[in-house]
């Protein structure tokens, strides 16, 4: 083969517009080394910059190393090469090849880069990539190698994306049995068809039976819009994860099978309506089980078409081996408010499906879904988060619907009132931070919730929020931005808005809880900072915590733990040592701590003036220079004393001597405490910090430097977290990125940080 | 105890009590219609016995934003359009606080002007005064919400070819259920309103025409005025939603034309206020919401079996 000749396949294969994807039969390989350990491969979004391809041998010493301006060619060469000189250590580090620069400069001319998603174009690349791949590597044994361990890096601005070839072409690799005992659910169809409260119903019945719980939700598509799912992760002991395995699909539609077919697996039981029109010529994929249950015709004898969802259930029942009696319990508590007759129908209808398909069916699943004894509560984030906040003592919420936020609200309502608080619907965002700060100006602990496109129009009010130092606390759910960018889907993107958003400067504080009982304790300690510091707070949870429903112990919401501190307010009798030698309140005093008195309207002697213009230590406006300088230190002195006084701490896992350290903020913690232990089991320690506090934030210097490799993973594009850990600690990073609208699974980040941590290693 | 002593207190007032001892001269131009708003508003506070730390005053950005800063009261001078919200909260928050918001034309009727509609929708217990002096003031004279059509400004060099908002008819429309305009050089009538306005159960907006002397020359002194309610040329029922609408319509289409007519023009007592609905069906309590915090008995280990029961 010429120097470029494997270009000019590429080229080929590009101009016929051919999309077969050569590597396809290679399917699901083991990924057993032969001689090559490890291939890491830079890809540019763009164009197809091949920049290095590094082989190491079993020991991790590289074998045949190619320099940056290497191409894929020259890949295959050193492959070859290391195959060659099997026995010698000593690879040719540095030769160059001709057609390197060459091949550069024509893909950059042919490749489309116009038009297309990045994914799409992502794809595309790797589809020629691999087809390059496959051309070069006549030894199939050397392609199963390369193949395997090969990942693409996605440069963007500093940053990078790490996806595995598998991942795209394949579809993820099976990790079948690697967590203990755990089983996956799921019902899906179109919406409309009830999936979410029929999801939430067996979730009940898994959590009540003594089973921990992590559902997810797949609210769209990537076909088109309709499509519907809610999928449960179970087992007895703890989760925190999805993962790309499913074993029991209820398909209300053809297309929850399509949807699903990368999770399904040759133990799948999919349970489907055969008398359902659209379902009679379903094709059940090769290997797995179709149960075909009539569950309309079911539920109508039972009483009413409504109920072939829990018909299902009962199916599922059977099917796992889960005692009916959870369901019963759970279907109680759904329908009592309906009447006992609604209550009877149901359990009815879900027997029916249980008997069905114990009579008609022969197959033996193997699935035990096992109960226990313990007692669990099942809620997602903005429910704890909602409950937090009255727990701190929240007399006040305004807000405007926005999803994911949404259910904060929905949750308060009905239930803040009883507690002496209330709700407020505002006509926008803008009123409702604007109303949220009032209710606070007049001494009620006070609260909103909102979105992304919420916090930009909130940033204006916030300003005045900071300035007055009137304790806040603002909740932001984050989605997928910008603008209305994905409402429904997972991102981190809106922390540098937080941290950084306004005119001006000005001191916020700003929580980001990392699993949904910290949802709950960081809403009380967000008031709590609010109130005592006289700041804003931001408390930004992400759209994966937000409408994650998991089970925690009751003891995880210990509410005799919650302390109320309202800072310093003053009343007609304390308010006297605040008085200026005038007799006048001094709302803005310039104190050592930097800390205010407060005096509520209605307090005696405790008339003031309050602005968003920079004032004295009376709140009356001022231009005075000295005065100027000495607020603004004032307010900055606050964090100080914050930072000194309170516990900023990181949550730590793994190995806290292991060399290769990984950083994440929000519900990234989840998925990363189950990587850890997948690593584990390969042989990989890792030590683990899950950060809640943004700002303040604990300083990592000394974790960083003690660690040989680090790596960040956050939910977004540009790294947001990973250029202020780098900020702090003057120290380079890794970034695992991801910012497809879709969260981490364990799997998935287990994979890409091996491959970060080898990659690292192989480097060094 | 209350942590709120202030709002018990009953005892008289002198006007004079409202005056900051920290800056008891304003610093409006010679001539400006905000001196009036400010005589006004002390007059109304003395006759209703309110002690200046039962007030709070919320105001906006401009001329107007700076009532607060010469009237003694909990003042929060908020920003550009954002004073009702703030307002209508802290008194839903506290509703022992008598609460006045007050803005400009541009404030309340143009950045602010969904708040100003929502509000007045919502019918929340306090009282709006509009600056109305048809120009940007404090940014040295530029074309506002209610500048006449041709009315040529910096930023509308060859007229405004807007129609001005009708303040009054979008108020009624909104759901105001206390709609009155008044005028600085007026200040006895003006006095009477506000003392209205704060005792009316419900959303208060009263337009006020303040001349400005130094942005708006063209503009008249608003002088001479007529009070539709004394004068025998406008007979109409304020109370009556049509008469009113087309009473307000008429005051709205002839100030441009030279003649200045102000009055109540809208009163409907029946309404409820947004607060007190919500205290009717038990979604708000009648002390301060903050009151409960001095409350060293209050329970907060209810919390528990009340909320984690629900998602066992």
């Amino acid at each position: 083969m010429g120097q470029v000749a494997w270009w000019e396949s590429a080229a080929s294969v590009l101009d016929r517009g051919d999309t077969t994807l050569p590597g396809h039969e290679w399917g699901i390989l083991d990924a057993e080394p032969v001689g090559v350990t490890d291939v890491v491969h830079h890809v540019g979004s763009a164009d197809i910059e091949l920049i290095r391809l590094v082989l190491v041998n079993n020991s991790g010493v590289p074998r045949g190393r190619v320099a940056d301006s290497e191409s894929l060619h020259g890949s295959f060469l050193a492959v070859k090469r290391s195959e060659r000189e099997q026995s010698t250590e000593d690879g040719d580090a540095d030769t160059d090849y001709a057609g390197a620069s060459d091949a550069r400069r024509r893909s950059r001319r042919r490749l489309p880069v116009s038009g297309g998603s990045p994914e799409a174009r992502l794809l595309w690349n790797n589809r020629i990539l691999l087809h390059i791949l496959s051309v070069c590597c006549k030894s199939s044994r050397i392609f199963e190698a390369i193949y395997s361990r090969l990942y693409i890096t996605v440069p963007t601005r500093g940053a990078s994306s790490r996806v595995s070839f598998r991942r795209l072409l394949v579809g993820p690799q099976k990790r079948v049995g690697h967590m203990p005992a755990d089983f996956n659910w799921a019902i899906g169809g179109e919406a409309g068809d009830g999936i979410d409260s029929t999801g939430k119903i067996f979730a009940q019945a898994l959590s009540r039976a003594g089973r921990h719980v992590f559902t997810s939700k797949d609210f769209a598509s990537r076909i088109r819009g309709g499509y519907t799912a809610y999928k449960i992760r179970t087992s007895v002991d703890p989760v925190q994860s999805v993962v790309d395995r499913l074993d029991v699909l209820i398909a209300l539609t053809p297309r929850t099978i399509e949807e699903n077919l990368d999770e399904l697996h040759e133990n799948s039981v999919i349970v489907y309506d055969g008398e359902r029109t659209t379902m009679a010529n379903v094709e059940i994929p090769e290997g797995m089980t179709g149960l075909d249950v009539p569950l309309k015709r079911l539920a109508e004898e039972a009483g009413g078409a409504i109920m072939r969802n829990v018909v299902a259930l009962g199916a599922a029942c059977e099917v796992t081996g889960f005692p009916i009696e959870n369901l019963d319990s759970a279907l109680e508590k759904r329908f009592a408010s309906k009447g006992q007759a609604l209550v009877d129908n149901n359990k009815e209808a879900a027997r029916s499906g249980q008997d069905y398909v114990a009579e008609a069916s022969d197959v033996d699943t193997g699935y035990e879904l096992e109960t226990t004894d313990a007692d669990y509560v099942l809620l997602n984030g903005d429910e704890a988060i909602g409950m937090g906040a009255i727990a701190a003592g929240c007399k006040f919420y305004a807000g405007y619907p926005i999803t994911p936020a949404t259910d904060v609200m929905e949750y308060l309502v009905g239930r803040i009132e009883r507690f002496g608080g209330h709700v407020v619907q505002a006509e926008d965002e803008l009123s409702a931070i604007n109303i949220a700060l009032g209710a606070a100006r007049a001494g009620a602990r006070s609260m909103t919730a909102t979105s992304g496109p919420g916090i930009d129009l909130m940033t204006e009010t916030f300003g005045l929020v900071a300035t007055s130092e009137t304790p806040l606390v603002i909740v932001d759910v984050m989605r997928s931005g910008p603008s209305t960018g994905m409402p429904t889907k997972q991102e981190q993107g809106d922390l540098n808005g937080l941290l950084y958003g306004g005119h001006g400067e000005i001191p916020r504080f700003v929580l980001a809880p990392t699993t949904i009982s910290e949802c709950f304790w960081k809403t009380i300690e967000a008031f709590n900072l609010a109130e005592k510091y006289q700041t804003p707070v931001y408390l930004t949870a992400d759209l994966s915590l937000a409408v994650t429903e998991q089970t925690f112990s009751p003891e995880a919401f210990d509410m005799d733990n919650v302390e109320i501190d309202r800072g310093k307010v003053v009343d007609e009798e304390t308010i006297e040592e605040w008085q200026n030698e005038k007799g006048q309140f001094q709302p803005h005093a310039l104190t050592d701590d930097g800390v205010s008195p407060r005096a509520f309207p209605g307090t005696i002697d405790g008339a003031h003036m309050s602005t968003g213009l920079e004032h004295d230590e009376l709140g009356r406006r001022t231009e005075d220079t000295g005065m100027r300088v000495e607020q603004v230190d004032k307010r900055n002195r606050k964090v100080e004393t914050a930072r000194e006084a309170e516990d900023w701490g990181p949550r730590e896992f793994g190995d806290p001597d292991s060399d290769s350290l990984v950083i994440s903020w929000g519900s990234n913690e989840g998925p990363m405490t189950e990587a850890i232990e997948i690593l584990d089991d390969e042989g990989i320690d890792l030590r683990f910090i899950s950060v809640p506090y943004v700002f303040p934030r604990p300083d990592l210097t000394e974790a960083v430097e003690a660690a040989e490799t680090v790596v960040v993973v956050e939910c977004n594009a540009t790294g947001q977290f990973a250029d202020i850990v780098e900020h702090d600690t003057l120290t380079r990073v890794e970034r695992i990125n991801k910012y497809d609208g879709v969260r981490f699974d364990a799997d998935e980040l287990a994979a890409e940080i091996e491959a970060a941590v080898q990659e690292q290693e192989v480097i060094q | 105890m209350s942590a709120f002593s202030a709002i018990s207190e009953d005892i008289e007032h002198d006007r004079n009590e409202y005056t900051p001892g920290v800056e008891p001269q304003p610093t409006w131009c010679p001539g400006c219609g905000d001196f009036g708003v400010l005589k006004a508003l002390k007059g109304a506070a003395a006759e209703l016995g309110l002690s200046p730390e039962e007030m709070l005053v919320c105001t906006g950005i401009g001329c107007s934003g700076k009532l607060n800063s010469y009237f003694e009261s909990y003042g929060f001078h908020t920003i550009h359009g954002r004073s009702l919200p703030i307002a209508r909260a802290a008194k839903l928050a506290n509703p022992g606080l008598t609460v006045v918001a007050a803005g400009g034309d541009g404030d309340g009727y143009g950045i602010g002007g969904n708040h100003f509609s929502h509000s007045a929708r919502e019918n929340h217990d306090m009282t709006y005064i509009v600056f109305n002096n048809e120009i940007f003031g404090l940014t040295k004279g530029q074309t506002s919400p209610t500048s006449p059509k041709g009315h040529k400004s910096k930023t509308q060099p060859h007229g405004s070819a807007k129609d001005p908002i009708r303040p009054l008819s979008q108020s009624l429309t909104a759901g105001a259920s206390y709609i009155a305009r008044t005028a600085a050089v007026n200040p006895n009538q003006a006095k009477d309103i506000i003392v209205e306005a704060i005792e009316h159960d419900g959303f208060s907006h009263i337009d006020f025409l303040t001349q400005c002397p130094t942005w708006n020359k063209d503009a008249k002194q608003y002088v001479p005025y007529i009070d539709i309610n004394d004068s025998e040329d406008y007979e109409f029922d304020r109370t009556n939603r049509a008469e009113a609408s087309e009473m307000m319509y008429e005051t709205e289409t002839v100030l441009h034309e030279g003649t200045v007519l102000t009055g109540r023009y809208y009163v409907d007592e029946e309404r409820p206020s947004y607060g007190q609905e919500k205290r009717a069906i038990g979604e708000m309590p009648e002390e301060p919401l903050a009151e409960r915090y001095f409350d060293d008995d209050h329970e907060w280990d209810r919390v528990y079996d009340t909320f984690l029961d629900r998602h066992k």
